[in-house]
């Protein structure tokens, strides 16, 4: 872990100009308590910065997933380089298996407008792994005909990308139900899994029923800030748009054994 | 249904000096003040961006995918902030091509689509289903569009490389409208016509295709024994949305207000119709226009008023030209092939790309000298992970096979780079229909 952690940090302080000005010279890193001494990163820090300043090569961005709900004051995409594109790949093959749905189990993904693009990596994923996988966009459609479509698609899996979850998708006998930052809900009667997502990091971990939020731990180094209970994340798999120390606008306590309780997830 | 009859059925001159003409102005200013690779092309040509726009676009050289290529990292930088999303070919020199967009750009293509998918008549009680394998990001931006015209039921239908199994939920959906690629179309054709030789699932009134050329007899066909309309799709990675067929069927209408055809080796077929290699100049696109860009398709353009009432020119396409291919709908290039195999690119050795059909998937052999025989292994790695291609690959959507033979296979005639005989592929598809 450590090594990887050292590996990334002398990475963004070569070769992204953002990390360089903010180190001011280069960080020995021989520990994690060394790691902890270097400044916390926010998003303002990104905002200020020309594109340039916040990748590491311009050459190497090769897929954007843009901002979820563009809602956030500085609604930013995120920029991948192929490597890791794979790495985003790894982390949803970790939250696939942690969750135990067996191979093949067949996926309806629903979205709304808002969240279409991200759902549609989500689907593409589950296609990627072998899942037979189908999406539909979810507009002005009433119960009754949520359930109808439910019932033609036959699924094993339910993926919702949708801001809230009404009570119907709790009535349409799919056992298995995926959300995306619904930390606040837990579902009784059926296996809810929801995933932890940040826009500019994609998704970083799944919480299965009745559990915390896991994390594949050579992707992620989190820490909670013991006062504000800020959830920083390093994310290991960034390499084009390296986030270290990162400090997001949601809550939680790191629970130590890759696992992480939430408690408030903000604006993304 | 016209969703802008004011553009859409103006005088065409009146549209010229009204429209294009100060569309264009503003590019040519825009992209000179913005990329280096413009203003090079403007003083290189002793040419000034504030000179009357159409003297200039005839003007200005051709542009190549090499040329494409040096936009990119320019065009990235200047979207800064306004950032929204990045389209990605294949790649025609061993690298992929990037077109970055920015929250204007999506909106101006989505506009765009909309007016075009107006033109497919589709309405709010349509059943959209996109039928495609991979990555369903294109078709979420088509059904945005579909949105935008109220269309509430449209549906990403992942299939997979078992074809028959994948397309027998299609009957559930009982889709109105299928949209998806022409090979695929026709590699689930016989599955697809199991489904609706059962009158109960008759709702089908619509096949709209894009991304590839669909012959005309396998169109026929497919309007024939499912009695639907069809319709075209036309556009490009790096140059989006470009049009799309009326209910006259007479052509694909071209939005010119949008963008702008030239041509390379132009002939007049009559008065008010031609035909030549096309290159297009997109005066909407914020942050990575270009200027008379050829995409490597022949089109036949007429200027002729449609019945429907569009006074926009129809274009067909006639060919594309011998540096790609098309799996699925995904672009491949030959150099991607010449570039992965050959690692110095100056001196490039032989190869040709031989695309057939399987019975129960389609085949891509590449064709080597016999002198590779001992990279076969190291070959058929870096082949196999060429972007997009592993993925089809790794779910057996076609196989892959390298063939060594003598030299003289290729020094003794000229020989086609790339050979497409999946047509037979469709005719024998075609005889499977009868049956």
């Amino acid at each position: 872990m450590i090594d990887k952690i050292k590996s990334l940090v002398e990475f963004a302080y070569n070769k992204v100009p953002l990390y360089n000005r903010l180190y001011q010279k280069r960080p020995e890193i021989k520990s994690i308590e060394d790691f902890k001494e270097l400044p916390i990163i926010t998003m303002g820090d990104f905002a200020i910065c020309r594109i340039e300043d916040i990748l590491s090569d311009l050459d190497e961005a090769s897929i954007i997933l843009p901002p979820v709900e563009n809602r956030a004051v500085f609604p930013f995409p995120r920029i991948e380089s192929p490597l890791d594109r794979d790495n985003r790949y790894r982390i949803f093959y970790f939250m696939l298996q942690e969750s135990g749905i067996p191979e093949k189990a067949r996926f309806l993904v629903i979205s709304d407008t808002p969240h279409s693009y991200y759902c549609g990596e989500i689907a593409n994923n589950l296609l990627y792994y072998g899942y037979p996988t189908w999406m539909m966009l979810l507009r002005d459609h009433s119960d009754d005909e949520v359930l109808k479509w439910i019932g033609k698609f036959e699924p094993d899996c339910l993926f919702l990308g949708i801001k809230w979850v009404p009570e119907v998708f709790l009535k349409s006998g799919i056992s298995n139900i995926f959300t995306i930052n619904q930390y606040k809900q837990s579902f009784r009667g059926v296996s809810h899994f929801d995933i932890y997502a940040v826009t500019e990091l994609c998704w970083v971990g799944i919480r299965l029923p009745g559990g915390h939020y896991v994390y594949p731990e050579e992707y992620f180094y989190i820490e909670s800030d013991p006062e504000s209970r800020a959830i920083i994340l390093s994310a290991l798999g960034s390499w084009l748009q390296p986030f270290i120390r990162y400090r997001t606008s949601d809550r939680g306590i790191a629970l130590g054994d890759n696992s992480l309780q939430i408690t408030y997830i903000g604006e993304h | 249904m016209i969703l802008e009859p004011n553009i859409e059925t103006m005088d065409p001159q009146k549209l010229t000096d009204e429209i294009i003409k100060p569309r264009l102005r503003n590019l040519f200013q825009r992209a000179y003040q913005q990329f280096s690779y413009y203003k090079q092309l403007f003083h290189d040509n002793h040419l000034d961006p504030e000179s009357e726009p159409f003297s200039l676009l005839e003007s200005l050289p051709f542009m190549t995918k090499k040329d494409y290529s040096l936009l990119e990292n320019e065009a990235l930088r200047n979207s800064g902030k306004l950032l929204f999303y990045m389209e990605m070919t294949s790649g025609s020199t061993g690298k992929p091509k990037r077109r970055f967009q920015s929250y204007a750009d999506d909106l101006n293509e989505l506009k765009l689509a909309t007016r075009v998918m107006a033109g497919f008549d589709l309405s709010r009680d349509d059943t959209i289903v996109f039928m495609d394998v991979g990555d369903p990001s294109i078709y979420l931006w088509f059904a945005r569009a579909c949105e935008a015209l109220g269309v509430r039921d449209t549906i990403y239908y992942g299939i997979q490389s078992d074809f028959n199994q994948s397309i027998k939920g299609l009957s559930k959906l009982d889709p109105t409208v299928i949209f998806t690629v022409p090979s695929l179309l026709v590699r689930a054709y016989n599955a697809i016509l199991e489904i609706y030789k059962e009158a109960k699932y008759k709702r089908l009134k619509k096949i709209i295709y894009f991304g590839e050329k669909l012959e005309d007899n396998i169109r026929s066909r497919v309007q024939e024994d499912l009695e639907v309309e069809i319709f075209s799709h036309y556009g490009g990675t790096e140059v989006s949305t470009l049009g799309g067929e009326c209910l006259a069927h007479d052509g694909i209408h071209i939005y010119t207000d949008a963008n702008f055809p030239s041509f390379l080796n132009q002939k007049a077929i009559d008065d008010v119709t031609f035909e030549g290699e096309v290159a297009w100049t997109t005066m909407l696109m914020d942050v990575q226009p270009v200027i008379k860009y050829c995409i490597g398709d022949v089109i036949r353009i007429s200027y002729e008023k449609c019945r429907c009432g569009r006074t926009s020119p129809r274009a067909k396409i006639i060919s594309r030209t011998g540096e790609g291919f098309s799996i699925y709908g995904v672009k491949f290039y030959y150099d991607t092939f010449l570039n992965t195999i050959y690692s110095d690119i100056s001196s490039p050795g032989f190869l040709q790309i031989v695309l057939s059909s399987g019975k129960k998937r389609d085949r891509l052999t590449v064709i080597l000298p016999e002198k590779l025989k001992n990279r076969e292994e190291e070959i058929s790695q870096s082949l196999y992970y060429i972007n997009e291609l592993e993925f089809y690959l790794e779910e057996r959507f076609f196989d892959l096979e390298i063939k060594f033979v003598q030299n003289s296979y290729f020094t003794g005639r000229k020989i086609p780079s790339i050979v497409d005989k999946r047509k037979s592929g469709v005719s024998s598809q075609k005889k499977d229909f009868n049956q």
